[in-house]
């Protein structure tokens, strides 16, 4: 135990003081039933035992042991875990018609964008290309969903105090303000030590050592919660792969199974050819990962990992939010396929958010399981126009409710200069500021979207970005001016921890 | 003395120096009026000729030491460096090689000959031990490659060579081989006083491949920015140039904190063996420093490996990352070589107590102050033996 934290018991950075239950509803316990994976466990489990003591009945200890001895117990928990998890998170409002409507919309436009451009280049979606024409242009990027998002009207009859007129989500949405996420986010209190703040500060090795420590003991445990509550408080490098696997909960070992199945999607993707949506991923890599100074080395590995991804039907399947739409295309031989089959379609910026896995995790593989579990619990929501909560148009809310609240003046001034602060931060938050902080501070940020399986910290960071670079904005006199302080390349410098512990918890800096 | 008063002299326009020249106030000149001279090693081997009148004065500080080249040639780097190992396991102390096995030629042919049969699936990389950015290298797997030096006509050639076992498993990233360029300013060699600077990590634009029919192909082996920017890859934005913060990320999750703590202090190690090596032979002129650019080899062992030391780094820029960081390079050297007190008193570096980090340039070792504290240790620890390791970091 760290001798020099302030007290604050239990100790917050220690996760095992934490207690994890889980109280089985009935729904949870059908959905075990359903489980094919426990299924298959327990039969095993059953051949186990019967063959280890065919006559003497079998006790719940003889049972639990068994099942300690099989490695089951941390698959079971964590099955049991993520099971409750979705149940809390589905749906249990309906969707805002006006929601709905754009949500069509916007598929429909990005159907029309990409036939357009198969038009443009000559092509079918899928075929032979005999084209000499490459001309390739992205069909949608974050811009675009911005303005598919800002033109969703209000509607009238939701409560009217919850109406300012001041952003540009003209929705009535309830966001959390700024006690809320003081407490659900106390973790991140300055009084506790951060990856992020407390390792580079003198008399860190201590920090770093007993960190390391919790660490491993938090990996042997191998439960999803615990390692979620480790992560929020910043996870250092060694350790982070390990971590996030148990966070999204995938396999322990990437064996043979996990191998056969990534290689038949590069197969997939390299027997079938989709025309424009491959070109489109393609391109996304070669222009943003080559030019990157982080990435470059990787552009191959992150190539193959996006077309791959494009293959997985599985992402369809299992992701919270189903963000676009694969086209439904008839073969020549009747066969009947989606493009893609991951019912995510390219656009500008998409392998911004594979790539910082490159410098986790070596092996291709990984990288792949990683990013396909990020995706579809978090990027799909930033991806889906959907009034949830969590999801990005309530985000966007969040973003404009905080600033408004935390620097009227600021937001008042930037209006006058004709900047709506969304537009800025739109871009920040659609992409979850890769295309901003360098990645050391972005993989800490990471870490605590991992840990809180949440996305509002993205709102939180961009609103205290604008307060921190306040006194400067105050001083703008045009709208060019204020794109040339929040430029995403000065992000190059921003330390995101001490940042998200200003704004929350401001009254510890006075 | 105000720093109005300084004046400084520069041979070729570079201007990443004369920036910071500017910057700092001074005052340029053209005459033998200088306080610090951006000099060429050709002009610097002039003055310190012996036949040379010239001397120079208290306040005078030049960038090269007039002897650089028992580091900065290879066949020289080679010779001081085994013979240093050697002195140092007659005394007892283990020093790992970290050159790989390298020979002169001509003058080592037959001892190489030997050698090479002895590993004949080896390859081996050929070097001028003369020249710069990657001219002239080329790697060999057959004896017949290099039948001329066999041959005894060659002796009268003034270019010797050296040989050197090819590193065939280097640390690969993303598939491909890149080496690291380190800076490290060196004020005085006896005693010595080091300090390590910036680093990156030149990528190779084509992936790695140990395959022999592929040794021909420069743009998969040397990584000298000035070969593989004729390379259709190279990107102008970058330069195939990383960070070594992203390098140290990387490693620490894909090999662990200890592993990758241990390649760190393993490069300090070889950083100041290197200097050890030389140490008595340098002409340790007090108005001397040097900034060089030293090029390791990573390999997959996570082992470093000393390629070689360049007296006079690229003070090119080929990014603008690149002249960022090369500008805040020449401001620290600036900041440590030119005292605060720099009247005609000026002793040089080692009366102004010990090294002290300065910018992005930490103290590597500070010979002085480190010998002084182990003696003031085992006096005070009368049978203890712990020699402490002098302080050392890469951030």
């Amino acid at each position: 135990m760290d001798q020099s934290a302030p007290h604050h018991p239990p100790h917050p950075s220690n996760p095992l003081n934490h207690h994890h239950t889980v109280t089985p509803s009935s729904a949870l316990l059908s959905s075990l039933h359903l489980d094919p994976f426990l299924h298959l466990s327990l039969l095993h489990l059953k051949k186990n035992l019967i063959a280890s003591s065919p006559t003497t009945p079998h006790t719940v200890e003889s049972l639990k042991s068994a099942m300690l001895e099989l490695g089951l117990t941390p698959k079971i928990r964590n099955l049991a875990y993520s099971l409750s998890c979705s149940e809390r998170d589905r749906k249990s409002t309906p969707e805002i018609l006006q929601v709905e409507q754009a949500r069509d919309d916007w598929r429909q436009s990005i159907y029309d964008e990409l036939l357009s451009v198969c038009s443009e280049r000559g092509v079918s979606i899928v075929g032979p290309d005999t084209q000499q024409n490459k001309k390739i242009r992205y069909i949608f990027d974050s811009e675009d969903l911005f303005d598919a998002i800002k033109r969703i009207p209000c509607s009238s009859n939701l409560n009217a105090s919850l109406c300012h007129n001041y952003g540009l989500i003209k929705l009535r949405l309830s966001t959390p303000d700024h006690s809320v996420l003081r407490t659900k986010f106390s973790e991140l209190h300055p009084c506790n030590r951060h990856y992020g703040v407390d390792e580079i500060m003198t008399g860190s090795s201590k920090f770093i050592q007993h960190r390391q420590e919790v660490g491993v003991k938090v990996l042997q445990e191998s439960y999803v919660p615990i390692s979620r509550q480790y992560a929020r408080y910043g996870i250092p490098a060694s350790l982070r792969p390990e971590i996030y696997r148990v966070c999204l909960n995938l396999p322990r070992t990437f064996g043979a199974k996990e191998g056969e199945y990534y290689k038949s999607l590069r197969e997939k993707a390299r027997a079938i050819k989709y025309n424009v949506v491959d070109e489109l991923f393609e391109m996304d890599s070669q222009t943003i990962i080559s030019n990157s100074m982080s990435f470059f080395p990787f552009v191959e590995n992150i190539t193959n990992v996006v077309l791959a991804f494009s293959r997985d039907s599985w992402v369809a399947q299992n992701s919270t939010y189903a963000a676009h739409e694969s086209i439904k295309y008839e073969m020549s031989d009747g066969t009947n396929v989606s493009i893609p089959s991951s019912g995510v379609q390219p656009f500008k910026g998409f392998v911004n958010y594979i790539a910082p896995l490159s410098l986790v995790y070596e092996d291709e593989e990984r990288i792949y399981f990683t990013f396909r579990g990020m995706y579809s619990r978090l990027w799909c929501k930033l991806n889906v126009i959907s009034s949830d909560s969590g999801a990005l148009i309530h985000l966007c809310k969040t973003f404009e409710d905080l600033l408004l609240a935390w620097d009227p003046a600021l937001f008042m001034h930037l209006l006058s200069v004709n900047v709506d602060p969304l537009s800025i931060a739109f871009s920040w938050i659609h992409l979850a500021f890769t295309n901003v902080l360098e990645t050391e501070q972005l993989l800490l940020l990471w870490d605590r979207l991992v840990g809180y399986d949440d996305l509002l910290l993205l709102p939180v960071l961009s609103a205290a970005i604008f307060t921190f670079r306040s006194e400067t904005l105050m001083c703008t006199s045009s709208a060019q001016e204020v794109k040339d302080i929040l430029d995403n390349n000065s992000g190059r410098r921003i330390k995101v921890i001490p940042l998200l512990q200003a704004a929350l918890f401001r009254e510890c800096f006075k | 003395m105000s720093s109005q008063r300084i004046k400084w002299k520069i041979e070729y326009e570079k201007s990443v120096i004369c920036q910071n020249f500017d910057r700092k106030g001074y005052v340029r000149t053209e005459g033998d009026d200088w306080n610090i001279f951006w000099a060429t090693v050709g002009t610097v081997k002039q003055i310190f000729n012996p036949d040379s009148s010239q001397r120079l004065m208290d306040n005078q500080v030049i960038n090269h030491f007039p002897n650089h080249y028992e580091l900065t040639r290879k066949d020289n780097l080679v010779k001081n460096i085994k013979r240093y190992i050697k002195e140092q396991q007659k005394e007892g102390k283990q020093v790992d090689d970290f050159l790989p096995v390298t020979y002169l030629l001509p003058s080592d042919y037959s001892l190489f000959v030997e050698e090479f049969r002895r590993y004949p699936n080896a390859m081996w990389i050929m070097k001028p031990s003369n020249a710069a950015q990657g001219k002239g290298i080329f790697i060999i797997n057959k004896l017949q490659q290099i039948k001329k030096w066999s041959t005894g006509r060659f002796a009268r050639d003034q270019q010797t060579y050296v040989v050197s076992r090819y590193i065939e498993n280097p640390l690969l990233i993303g598939g491909k081989k890149f080496d690291l360029r380190i800076y490290v300013l060196i004020t005085s060699f006896r005693p010595l006083r080091m300090y390590l600077g910036d680093g990156f990590a030149r990528f190779c634009n084509v992936k790695y491949s140990s395959d022999v029919g592929e040794i021909d192909n420069p743009f998969m082996h040397l990584t000298n920015v000035s070969i593989q920017k004729h390379n259709e890859d190279y990107n102008y934005n970058h330069g195939g140039k990383w960070n070594v913060q992203n390098l140290r990320l990387y490693l620490e999750s894909t090999r662990g904190l200890a592993a990758t703590q241990k390649l760190f202090n393993d490069i300090d190690d070889l950083l100041v063996h290197s200097a050890k090596a030389v140490q008595n032979v340098m002409i340790n002129d007090r108005h001397c420093f040097e900034c060089y650019g030293y090029d390791l080899l990573l390999d997959d062992n996570l082992k470093p490996w000393l390629v070689e030391v360049n007296a006079s780094p690229s003070l090119n820029a080929t990014t603008q990352m690149d002249k960022e960081m090369k500008t805040t390079l020449i401001r620290d050297v600036l900041d440590i070589v030119v005292p605060e007190e720099f009247g005609s008193d000026y002793r040089g570096p080692n009366t102004q107590g010990p090294c002290r980090d300065q910018g992005d340039f930490v103290v590597l070792y500070d010979e002085a102050a480190s010998n002084e504290k182990a003696l003031r240790e085992a006096e005070l620890k009368a049978g203890q033996k712990e020699k402490k390791k002098a302080v050392r970091s890469w951030k």
